[in-house]
């Protein structure tokens, strides 16, 4: 129908001598002799009752209807995955989401970067919060964090020391994590060279080994981490 | 310094979009023909009962003022009953997180952004919106957008191939995008998006006991399924307030790169559709090379700048890219090239903090935005595309002394009058209010007006203006002003444009063909595929410059 070959009326050829020769002006220049402008088309009222259908067909069928019909059948097809990844605890409630970070403040484990709402999953950061990249308090919030974190005279990964875009991932760089090796070590008593393993076996390869970059999920190092403690560590933040 | 081997996914996934898109862009230029296509058997009883119910005969013709009316019709129709929902959550069904009624403001900046595909978000999804509102409301307004924008996209395409003054249906044209557009393609980017991982439930949250943190509260919702129309028609509100930096929704560097093919599909499959549309497939490649390019410069120019901030002392190891307001498990070109995409495309989404990036960096962003045709949303972004080219047309012809034409049309005043509107428009919406805010000190403290600032305010009104819907935070946009003058800068500068795109195509739709003369730009050579580039360059750059300078590079000083 929208081919000028379906329209009804037989449309006019692209050759000048076409058949409503009524349109040519009589004393037309030679280079303008093919050019003729259709009459404008009727304009009929705008349809209300397809406008409001046709909103109301979207909201139904794909706004409600898709959503509805892709929940059910995850539900239907894995019941365990609607929910995103998470660990299961051995009684089978949901222990924590391997995507999620924490809030960590306890001196034996490892820290995450800085987050303005401390981690919590309702508070996800939006646009604001972030320090521009020339704003002097950038300077001062990364030396505070990195004093903090006990590391005043090392090369900080600049990670460690500065908010994720969403204020709630659980992760760094490997690097920022086996720089945090010897205040863990230290405060814990474990063995540097134990940390050192751990951390190796908690970097997360990149997808088939080469797509994108390695990463280390600090929450799920923390929880290799919890075991090996000689004791529980300090303050659990949360725990309450 | 990170290793090249970092760079290889970013061009895998560029080369499955360029791959992908001349596929799509046939198939599109079928669907908008009525030629037959593989999801009849499936769909078309769909379409015939859908045709039945709207009252619409197949077969009846618009001229593009009538097109517009109906397109307008059914907008304001799903603007006006998303504003009612949004005003009246509080006491609707599916709420079981509390969120309360939106006040008029806020309600109304919010359907402004998501039926103009801007997707600008003033509220936390999180703690104010329901499940009935994302789900009735707002998504709902994430189908009727792009599709709106496709429509827009095939009146003007048939007016450079018809020659009695009809565009098209309008909802001939918005039905059939949804059902062989859209539906297909949501529904295989959901089935990637579950795969890697997203969530997808009717649930609004989940209760987790960790030993690391005791009980915590994590939201949820269909993640999986709004992320899919989210990207593919460059939307770009996010179910998160994190937008796709938010784990859960955004798991991993399988799932950003989805995302990125996503962003880029239709818009870079549009201008193959215009060439199997008007038959003359070669004419796509100089639309399409242009589009690439600037977007290849941009993305270097935000690659390279943000590799490396010389303002952080050499304590702080860069090692990885200045990471500040980044995600670690993301490495730097591939958070580069979800944030390029998503500007350039007219999505918004974010895995970035743009208020975090250099300046550099930011002004690439905003150079996107003042284009709004590298490749730009759904529909609309090659609509300024072919803007440009008119204007480049008329331009050029001007130079060589000669009656411009393109494609076989000639270009007149009544194209070129339409093209100058939808381009003045553009400085006009952003620098009106961006003046009145600054003059005014609306959104900052008093004496607070710093190169950052006023970046902050740049970038929030030309967001809003080219319907993008990144924010970059910094000001308190949450108040009425904002709200009001926000939405109305949303709906001129969607609005206009389509007005002006409609009525080039209508008018074009009228005129005879031109048979090609000596004097003829051939529009499908290098030459003028480096003279569109340059021409776009140039006249961002005048139109632009001068703010750029004032805001985000004024920061390097």
């Amino acid at each position: 129908m929208t081919e000028p070959e379906a329209v009804p009326s037989p449309p006019v050829t692209l050759i000048p001598t076409s058949p409503v020769p009524a349109r040519v002006p009589p004393v037309a220049p030679p280079d303008e002799g093919a050019r003729r402008i259709a009459p404008e088309p009727p304009f009929r009222r705008p349809q209300l009752r397809a406008g409001v259908v046709a909103v109301l067909a979207t909201m139904l069928l794909l706004g409600v209807g898709f959503n509805v019909v892709a929940s059910l059948g995850v539900a239907g097809v894995s019941p365990g995955s609607a929910q995103g990844p998470f660990l299961k605890n051995p009684n089978g409630t949901l222990e924590v989401s391997r995507l999620l970070g924490v809030n960590i403040t306890s001196p034996e484990l490892f820290w995450l970067r800085p987050s303005a709402t401390d981690y919590q999953p309702f508070l996800g950061a939006g646009d604001n919060g972030f320090y521009g990249p020339t704003d002097p308090a950038l300077l001062n919030e990364t030396a505070a964090y990195a004093a903090e974190l006990g590391l005043t005279n090392v090369t900080v990964p600049v990670d460690l020391v500065t908010p994720s875009a969403s204020g709630l991932g659980a992760d760094v760089t490997p690097q920022a994590a086996l720089v945090q090796i010897p205040r863990v070590a230290n405060m814990s008593g474990l063995n540097q060279s134990v940390l050192l393993t751990l951390v190796n076996q908690e970097i997360v390869p990149p997808l088939f080994s080469w797509l994108g970059t390695p990463y280390v999920n600090v929450v799920l190092l923390d929880l290799a981490l919890l075991p090996l403690l000689p004791h529980p560590p300090a303050p659990l933040p949360g725990r309450r | 310094m990170i290793p090249w081997q970092d760079y290889l996914d970013v061009a895998l996934t560029l080369s499955v979009v360029l791959a992908l898109a001349p596929v799509l862009g046939r198939y599109m230029a079928r669907v908008y023909t009525d030629r037959p296509t593989f999801l009849d058997g499936l769909l078309g009883p769909v379409d015939r009962g859908l045709f039945r119910l709207l009252g619409v005969s197949r077969r009846e013709e618009m001229g593009w003022k009538e097109y517009a009316a109906n397109l307008l019709l059914l907008n304001a129709l799903a603007l006006g009953a998303v504003f009612v929902l949004l005003v009246t959550q509080g006491g609707l069904p599916l709420n079981a997180l509390g969120a309360p009624n939106m006040s008029w403001d806020l309600a109304f900046h919010t359907a402004s952004s998501f039926v103009t595909n801007t997707n600008y978000q003033h509220y936390v999804p999180e703690q104010q919106l329901s499940l009935f509102s994302a789900l009735f409301g707002l998504q709902t307004l994430m189908y009727v957008s792009p599709a709106t924008g496709l429509c827009v996209f095939v009146a003007f395409s048939r007016g450079f191939q018809r020659r009695d003054g009809t565009v098209g249906n309008f909802y001939v044209d918005f039905v059939r995008t949804l059902t062989r557009v859209f539906l297909p393609l949501v529904v295989l980017g959901t089935l990637g998006f579950l795969l890697a991982g997203v969530p997808e439930t009717l649930a609004q949250s989940v209760t987790a006991y960790s030993p690391l943190a005791g009980a915590q509260v994590i939201p949820l919702g269909p993640v999986a399924s709004w992320n899919a129309i989210m990207l593919l028609g460059t939307n770009g509100g996010g179910y998160f307030n994190a937008n796709l930096a938010q784990p859960l929704a955004n798991p991993t560097a399988a799932t950003l790169l989805l995302g990125v093919v996503l962003m880029l599909l239709i818009p870079l499959s549009t201008p193959f559709a215009f060439g199997n549309l008007i038959r003359r497939p070669g004419e796509a490649y100089p639309l399409v090379v242009t589009a690439l390019a600037i977007f290849l410069v941009a993305l270097g120019i935000f690659v390279y700048f943000s590799l490396n901030n010389p303002f952080l002392p050499p304590t702080i190891s860069q090692a990885q890219g200045f990471l500040s307001g980044a995600e670690a498990r993301f490495s730097l070109p591939e958070s580069a090239l979800f944030e390029v995409s998503s500007i350039y495309s007219n999505t918004g989404a974010s895995v970035m903090a743009i208020g975090a990036l250099t300046p550099w960096a930011q002004s690439s962003l905003l150079f996107g935005m003042f284009l709004q045709a590298s490749p730009g949303g759904d529909g609309t972004g090659f609509g300024m595309l072919l803007i440009y080219v008119i204007l480049a047309v008329f331009v050029g012809g001007l130079m060589v002394g000669r009656t411009p034409e393109y494609l076989g049309k000639k270009v007149g005043r009544d194209q070129v009058k339409w093209s100058a509107a939808a381009l003045l428009s553009h400085p006009f919406l952003i620098l009106i209010p961006v003046a009145l805010a600054v003059v005014l000190g609306l959104g900052f403290s008093p004496g607070t007006l710093d190169p950052a600032t006023f970046t902050s305010i740049l970038y929030e009104f030309t967001s809003e203006a080219a319907n993008n819907g990144s924010g970059i935070g910094g000001i308190a946009d949450t108040t009425v002003f904002y709200n009001v003058a926000g939405a109305l800068v949303m709906l001129i500068g969607r609005y206009l444009p389509i007005l002006a795109m409609l009525a080039i195509g209508g008018s074009l739709s009228r005129e005879g063909p031109q048979p090609p003369g000596p004097g003829t730009l051939r529009t499908e050579s290098l030459t003028f595929t480096i003279y569109l580039i340059l021409f776009l360059i140039v006249i961002a750059g005048l139109l632009f410059l001068p703010v750029l300078v004032l805001g985000p590079l004024s920061q390097l000083g």
